[in-house]
C-alpha cells in the first residue's frame, strides 16, 4: 500500500472523479432513503470505479460514466435481494389516468400548499416508492438539477423517454402524496 | 394548439424548456384552457414541492473521509466489499 505521496492515477481519479460524488451520493440517498446504504453504495461505486480508472475514456462524461457504475452497483445489491427485477408497475400505470382524473376530480389538481402539511419523510418515502424508472429521472431532474440531454446520456435512451418518465413519475408522485396526505387526515386545499 | 399538443408539452414547460412561439402557443392555450392550465399548474407545483422538501444534501464527512482514504490507499481498502460476481458484471457493462 502506498502511503506517501500520489501516483498520476491516483491524481487524475481525485481530480476528474471525486467532484462528483456529491451527485452520486444525492443520487443513492434518494434511491435507497437510507443513509448507511447511500454510504456503501458510493464507496462501492468509487472503489469500482477507481479499479476500472484505465477503462474509462478520458474526454467523455465522467458523470455519466460514474452514474452508470452506481446504476450497476444498486441493481445488483437490491433487485437481487428482491429476488425479482425491478419494473414499472404497469397496473399503477394503467389505473394512472383514472387515478389522476379522480384526485383532480377531489382536489382541483396539486396547488401550491397542498401538501404542506406532510412531513419531508413522507415525502423521501413517497419518491422512494415510485418505479425504479420513474424515481431516477426525478431524483436527477427535480433533486439534482440535471439537464434532459444530461439524464438521456446517464440513461442511454431519447430525450422523448426522460420527458414522458419525468411527466408520469411527477404525476404518480402526487398521487402518493395525496393518498398520504388523505391517510393522516390533512385536508387537501380545492 | 389543442388539448393533445398542450399536455405533450406540459413536462418541458414546467422545466423551462419551451422557447420562441412554442412557449407563446403555450401560454395562451393554458390561459383559454382551464383544465391544461391546471395540469400544468400541478406539476409545477409538484416539482416546486420536491425542490422545497428534498434539497441536495451534502457529502457527510465521514464518507468523504472514507473515500479520500479508498484513494490513499490506492483501492485496496475495502476491498471485501465488492463481490467476485459484481466485478463480472460491471466489466460486462458498455460504455
Amino acid at each position: 500500500m502506498k502511503t506517501a505521496g500520489k501516483t498520476p492515477k491516483q491524481t487524475e481519479f481525485e481530480t476528474e472523479a471525486l467532484p462528483h460524488a456529491d451527485l452520486l451520493y444525492n443520487y443513492a440517498l434518494r434511491m435507497t432513503n437510507n443513509a448507511a446504504d447511500a454510504d456503501d453504495l458510493v464507496q462501492e461505486t468509487f472503489l469500482k470505479a477507481f479499479r476500472f480508472w484505465d477503462k474509462y475514456e478520458k474526454g467523455t462524461n465522467i458523470r455519466a460514466w460514474l452514474f452508470r457504475i452506481m446504476k450497476n452497483s444498486y441493481i445488483n445489491r437490491y433487485r437481487r435481494e428482491a429476488k425479482e427485477p425491478d419494473t414499472v408497475d404497469y397496473d399503477e400505470i394503467q389505473n394512472f389516468y383514472t387515478s389522476i382524473r379522480d384526485e383532480t376530480a377531489d382536489s382541483g389538481g396539486a396547488q401550491e400548499g397542498s401538501f404542506d402539511a406532510l412531513l419531508d419523510d413522507d415525502v423521501a418515502t413517497a419518491i422512494a416508492g415510485l418505479p425504479e424508472d420513474f424515481r431516477t429521472v426525478v431524483i436527477l431532474c427535480d433533486i439534482e438539477g440535471l439537464t434532459y440531454e444530461e439524464i438521456a446520456e446517464f440513461l442511454d435512451c431519447p430525450l422523448g423517454t426522460v420527458r414522458s418518465r419525468l411527466h408520469r413519475g411527477r404525476s404518480l408522485l402526487k398521487v402518493k402524496l395525496t393518498r398520504y396526505a388523505k391517510d393522516r387526515g390533512y385536508a387537501i386545499e380545492g | 394548439m389543442n388539448c393533445q399538443e398542450c399536455v405533450e408539452r406540459i413536462t418541458p414547460a414546467v422545466d423551462h424548456y419551451l422557447r420562441g412561439s412554442e412557449k407563446v402557443w403555450f401560454e395562451h392555450h393554458t390561459l383559454h384552457c382551464p383544465p391544461c392550465r391546471q395540469a400544468f399548474e400541478s406539476e409545477r407545483v409538484i416539482k416546486q414541492f420536491i425542490q422545497q422538501r428534498l434539497p441536495m444534501v451534502a457529502l457527510p464527512e465521514s464518507l468523504a473521509r472514507a473515500l479520500s482514504a479508498l484513494l490513499r490507499e490506492g483501492g485496496y481498502l475495502g476491498v471485501s466489499r465488492v463481490s467476485p460476481y459484481q466485478v463480472v458484471q460491471y466489466q460486462a457493462i458498455p460504455h
